[in-house]
């Protein structure tokens, strides 16, 4: 499991996630995950391209940034989870707390909008 | 291919949950299951398993558990073995997911999400033992 930085601006923080987030997926990256996309404060997107698998243990990961930045006026935005992975999220209901989407310039609209 | 039962003794702790996952999706590849089904296992043998190992046991050192997957026609039959709590993990009630982001727990998402993704759900109690059933 990675975490790449891809870009880091006053406005937003981009990364990529790539490889299966499961237990040991989650144990190596979750702290970098917290310090580079929740503790600067800044709305984030998070590409999910790569992420071939994920179970609740990511999904807490996830959830748990996005409420960090809620909290400092921030957002996460989901980009292109593979669809297994998308049925996943929309079966825990991520959906109604975080934007998920497809469409790279709609993603970074969705960050740039208040 | 193979037909056989895989049957997989993990030890009760994360990091033998963890190991046989490896050895899980080994066997999977070699009874040729879709990608779906494939992510289908993957899920329902993290969430059972980190289940047991968090919650059956009040010192789970010594004790192990025991995993078995069949594959019948198009369903595979997955059952998970242990002589920790006497608990029915299905009679978990699901988390809320109509509250906003600041309310949402970030746990108990793990059986909502082996209950969505499974054809059926079943649990006894024999001799001292749990047995976790799940068909998908």
């Amino acid at each position: 499991m990675e975490l790449k930085m891809i870009q880091a601006n006053d406005e937003y923080t981009h990364v990529a996630l790539s490889g299966r987030l499961d237990i040991d997926g989650v144990r190596a990256v979750e702290l970098d995950f917290a310090a580079i996309v929740g503790n600067k404060g800044k709305s984030a997107i998070v590409d999910m391209t790569e992420v071939s698998f994920m179970a609740s243990l990511g999904m807490r990961m996830l959830l748990s940034t996005a409420k960090t930045l809620r909290a400092a006026g921030g957002k996460v935005v989901l980009y292109n989870p593979q669809p297994v992975v998308l049925e996943a999220l929309e079966t825990a209901g991520f959906s109604a707390v975080m934007s998920i989407e497809s469409d790279f310039a709609k993603a970074l609209e969705l960050i740039q909008s208040k | 291919m193979s037909s056989e039962k895989w049957i997989f003794t993990a030890e009760c702790s994360l990091d033998s949950v963890a190991q046989g996952a490896a050895e899980l999706q080994r066997y999977a590849g070699e009874i040729d299951l879709s990608s779906r089904k494939m992510f289908q296992l993957d899920l329902i043998y993290e969430e059972l398993l980190t289940n047991v190992v968090k919650y059956s046991y009040p010192d789970p050192a010594g004790h192990t558990i025991t995993v078995t997957l069949e594959k019948q026609g198009e369903d595979c039959i997955f059952e998970v073995i242990h002589d920790g709590m006497d608990f029915n993990p299905w009679n978990v009630e699901s988390p809320d997911l109509d509250l906003p982001l600041e309310e949402r727990s970030e746990g108990g998402l793990g059986i909502h999400l082996v209950k969505q993704f499974s054809k059926s759900l079943d649990y006894s109690r024999e001799n001292g033992m749990s047995i976790v059933k799940v068909v998908f």
